[in-house]
């Protein structure tokens, strides 16, 4: 086979938007003459200037020294805000669901990200920058959720947010009572199950402690699942719950108060106004979506108004996608809050400083404040506007982004794609008698 | 009327027979003067056979980038015993003029398919696992049936030795080094149980509903390992406690893990993907787990990563069918990812040699054996260079399995594991002749013993008065030619087809009649003996001519 030679560029990852290698990150950057949305204390700001270092911010507002050599961007008419966030995406990921049996956090979705995910591209150029990758909700007690930065091209273990805290993917309502052949098959069940394995959890826990007391016997066993389980109890494996109805919320969260703890998330929450005094007298988290509903039974309940409620309630309040389209433009979702009377930083902070709040990762991100991860957005104009476009993104004060680049990749692509179909029409069918796809081992 | 015509070449025939040896097909055996170290009786007569061979007039690799051209190999009872140029063969040796050939080390599979996938009816019995896809307990050796069929179809690949890698579930049990040779499950196992094999892709027909993911396998692996981990201690606190409690449980399958998980026994990781890779990695480290991977064909996605590292590295050569492009409209839907990875994968052996990474090359993973040579060839084509090709077949493998001292090269006192090639086996078209498996020769290819290439004049014996002219030529495998047949109606016509069927020694020719004013096929079929060519046309309808 005389296959032409081209010459392809190393790049990850090998599909198109592949990059060689990942952006420089600037000794000092500093964007100037923007309108900022800190999503801090400091609000949002006009004609202002944000400064990131080594990436970190380092400080916003008007005129801000920069120190010499430091990337210089006029963004006279632009608007800047800290990189989006998404706490429930399943993009990312090579497989979602493990529903072999009801009960699995030992099962790690940190074991299988992926970097051949074109999803990462597409999010990023929408301005999302952190996502929080979840198991499915096929189990009362799922797996371990992932927190991702989107470093395109980056290895899948050099995506994952460096000492992010540890989630746990629950589920209640119809998804994990309903795989055959399997306990439970009601709500009942599925309170009944949870709380069993909490005890036996407790169980472990004191046959390990009798163990190291005296010795005797067989030495118990490291059980993966027991110890995700105490993780739990002992709140370092925090509560990321699916769920629609407002009645099972409730009787997780208390559930968990019995033994102690807090839930840190109650996800999808359709029905999560009708409990939203409850959730902020019981700090839990609420992560919902701007308008979807009513799509099967116990979504039926859903209001366009659950965000202001939770809002005006005291509830941390997040929007999420759990869709890897939607997580491109999360914006959007924000946008549409206005119409239920929030106002603009209270419906952007339901992508940004309300997201990393919610699933506990405010002390990164978020927020365009000293300390913070330099990753923010730079937009063609107002945030919440579908016809702003995110012109730049940056993580870690590098440019993962742009429109230019974009543009240029683009032509790359084109330029390649034709390069390889040459190849292949001119090779023709002479190798398709000695060459096979991969076997399906 | 007359449907055939006998012809007799006439004197100026010009063409010559190769008189090749003829090579007899060995049957088993080969275990001459071993009376006293075999324990199964014979039954019938011996086999005589003296175990004693020369091979002379060949190109003889004997190790990557060693050749010795016209050198002469010597074998004794399944070992090589001399090997040299300028050498006579030994009074009493048998004698295979290799002239024209080229031979080399036999290759070694590091991880072969050998079947060995069945699974018992209503489940693995015994004290197993809890889970059905961890079978760590299975031996391929104390289960060695592997279907000969299989055996023939590696060594026409030049392959002489194999791991034989079980395939069922995630933990799948032991690999044993196998020689390929077709003697009884006794002569064939040279390491038994070396090395577990592990896999990310899960065994339907083993049942169990968990895991039935990526990430709940992994979360198995992990329990697993510990699991082993604990077993030993559980059973060690047993037994120091004088039995002082009732016993722990009892598994063969976490029983078997014990020196893995100790980091005194290989486990192969088969990937699926250069993820795969990564993620085996980073358990392999996270465990101490001295770790072997099946690679996907994919490590070109992570040559940055690879480069320098030394870990065991076994690829297939598995490369993808082009995205069809064949209009527009298809070509939109090849990705560039897809396109890529026709592209780059045959590049893959010759990046992971210039990145200096170890690896061995297995024909696993393949849709038919007969692609191993002929995607080989590709990957030299496409940049690997011989000699790693052949390091990736032999001296890598046979380290890898601790057979460096017995196998790999063409050294005296080796095993006599040999590929004869017709020519460059990496560089060309060229068929393996034999395979030599502990001193026996197996027939891959059996070379035409006619060769009928050359201008035959060919007339009729009987009143039709037939004159012609017929010309062969071409590779003794795809003869090509044209006859001219003489007088007023006469023509010259391309052959459509020409061979010499094996089993019978005889020619056969066809042609189309049209020129002569037929419909239909003209067949010329005869045998041919010495410089004569007898035999009979038939014309199409049997018409007269």
């Amino acid at each position: 086979m005389n296959v032409p030679e081209i010459d392809l560029p190393f790049i990850r990852p090998m599909m198109e938007y592949g990059v060689s290698a990942i952006p420089e990150q600037p000794a000092a950057v500093v964007v100037r003459n923007a309108t900022v949305w800190s999503q801090g204390p400091q609000g949002r700001m006009e004609n202002a200037d944000l400064l990131i270092e080594a990436g970190k911010v380092v400080a916003v507002g008007p005129d801000l020294d920069a120190p010499r050599g430091a990337v210089e961007i006029d963004a006279t008419g632009k608007h800047v805000t800290p990189g989006l966030i998404d706490p429930h995406i399943h993009s990312g990921v090579s497989s979602v669901n493990e529903s072999g049996f009801a009960i699995v956090p030992e099962v790690q979705m940190g074991d299988v990200v992926t970097h051949n995910n074109i999803w990462m591209y597409r999010q990023l150029a929408g301005g999302l920058t952190t996502a929080h990758i979840k198991h499915g909700s096929a189990n009362p007690i799922g797996g371990e959720n992932v927190f991702v930065k989107m470093r395109w091209g980056s290895l899948p273990e050099q995506l994952k947010l460096e000492d992010a805290p540890r989630t746990v993917k629950f589920a209640l309502g119809e998804n994990p009572k309903r795989r055959q052949g399997r306990y439970p098959d009601t709500r009942m069940g599925t309170q009944e199950i949870i709380r069993d394995h909490f005890l036996a959890a407790r169980d472990y826990e004191r046959e390990w402690q009798r163990w190291e007391s005296d010795g005797e016997g067989i030495p118990p066993r490291r059980d993966l699942r027991m110890e995700a389980i105490l993780d739990i109890l002992n709140q370092e494996l925090l509560i990321s719950s699916h769920g629609y109805r407002a009645d099972e919320f409730l009787a997780l969260v208390r559930l968990a108060e019995e033994f102690g703890f807090r839930v840190q998330t109650l996800q999808h929450g359709v029905e999560a106004y009708k409990i939203a005094p409850e959730l902020a007298a019981s700090g839990v988290a609420a992560v919902v979506w701007s308008d979807w509903g009513a799509f099967k039974l116990e979504a039926y309940d859903a209001s366009v108004y659950n965000a202001r409620i939770l809002i005006e309630a005291g509830v941390v309040t997040s929007l999420h996608s759990d869709n890897s389209e939607i997580a491109s433009r999360m914006n959007w979702e924000a946008g549409k809050l206005l119409r239920t009377g929030l106002t603009p930083e209270q419906a952007l902070s339901t992508v940004t400083n309300g997201s990393a709040k919610a699933v506990a990762i405010d002390a990164r991100v978020g927020s365009l404040e000293a300390g913070k991860d330099g990753d923010f957005v730079i937009w063609s104009g107002n945030p919440l506007s579908q016809f702003t476009r995110a012109e730049q993104t940056w993580v870690d004060g590098r440019r993962y982004f742009s429109l230019e680049e974009d543009a240029a990749m683009r032509e790359q692509i084109a330029r390649e794609r034709t390069q390889l179909i040459q190849a292949i029409l001119s090779v023709g069918n002479a190798d398709e008698n000695t060459r096979e796809g991969r076997g399906s081992n | 009327m007359r449907n055939g015509s006998p012809y007799i070449p006439t004197g100026d025939t010009v063409r010559a027979i190769l008189s090749f040896l003829g090579l007899t097909l060995l049957l088993t055996s080969g275990v001459a003067a071993q009376q006293a170290t075999r324990t199964q009786p014979v039954t019938g007569i011996r086999d005589n056979g003296s175990g004693f061979h020369a091979l002379v007039g060949a190109r003889v690799v004997t190790s990557p980038g060693q050749v010795l051209d016209n050198a002469t190999i010597v074998i004794r009872n399944g070992l090589i015993s001399a090997v040299g140029r300028n050498m006579q063969p030994p009074a009493g040796a048998r004698v295979w003029d290799l002239t024209g050939h080229t031979v080399y080390p036999g290759f070694i599979d590091a991880h072969a398919d050998l079947g060995m996938d069945a699974v018992p009816e209503g489940g693995d019995v015994g004290p197993t696992h809890w889970n059905p896809q961890v079978r760590a307990w299975f031996s391929t050796t104390r289960n060695l049936q592997d279907d000969a069929e299989r055996r023939a179809a590696l060594r026409s690949q030049g392959f002489g030795t194999a791991l034989v890698v079980p395939t069922q579930g995630i933990f799948r049990g032991t690999a044993s080094v196998v020689n390929l040779g077709d003697a009884g499950v006794r002569d064939r196992v040279l390491r038994s149980d070396i090395a577990q094999a592990v896999g990310f892709q899960r065994s339907f027909q083993l049942g169990g509903a968990y895991p039935n993911s990526s990430m709940g396998t992994i979360a198995l692996m992990k329990q697993t390992f510990m699991d082993a981990d604990w077993y030993m201690r559980a059973w060690g606190a047993y037994e120091d406690s004088g039995r002082a409690f009732l016993p722990p449980e009892t598994s063969e399958a976490l029983a078997a893990l014990e020196d893995a998980v100790q980091g005194n026994q290989p486990i192969i990781f088969e990937t699926g993907s250069e993820e795969e890779y990564l993620r085996a990695y980073k358990l392999a480290g996270e465990y101490g787990i001295d770790a072997w991977y099946r690679g996907s064909g994919e490590e070109y996605r992570i040559i940055d990563v690879l480069r320098g590292r030394t870990d065991p590295l076994i690829i297939p050569l598995s490369f993808p069918d082009a995205p069809d492009v064949d209009d527009p409209e298809s070509a939109l839907n090849a990705s560039l990812a897809d396109l890529r990875d026709w592209y780059l994968a045959p590049t893959s052996p010759a990046q992971l040699a210039d990145a200096g990474v170890r690896f061995a090359i297995t024909s696993d993973g393949l849709s038919s054996l007969n692609e191993f040579l002929p995607n080989l060839r590709i990957a030299v084509a496409r940049g690997l260079s011989t000699s790693d090709a052949l390091a990736a077949l032999t001296t890598t493998p046979a380290a890898l399995l601790g057979l460096e001292n017995t196998h790999g090269t063409i050294e005296e006192g080796k095993i006599a594991n040999l590929v004869v090639s017709e020519g460059d086996l990496l560089t060309e078209e060229a068929t393996v002749r034999d395979v030599w498996v502990h001193g026996q020769a197996y027939e891959v290819t059996r070379p035409p013993e006619i060769d009928p290439r050359g201008t035959w004049s060919i007339t009729s014996d009987d009143e039709w008065g037939f004159e012609a002219s017929l010309l062969l030529e071409g590779p003794l495998n795809r003869l090509r030619g044209s006859i001219d047949i003489a007088g007023p109606d006469g023509a010259s016509i391309d052959l459509a087809s020409a061979e010499v069927v094996a089993e019978t020694g005889r020619l056969e020719v066809r042609f189309a009649g049209e020129d002569l004013g037929y419909e239909g096929v003209a067949l010329l079929a005869g045998s041919v003996r010495g410089e004569e060519f007898y035999g009979w046309t038939s014309l199409p309808n049997g018409a007269d001519p």
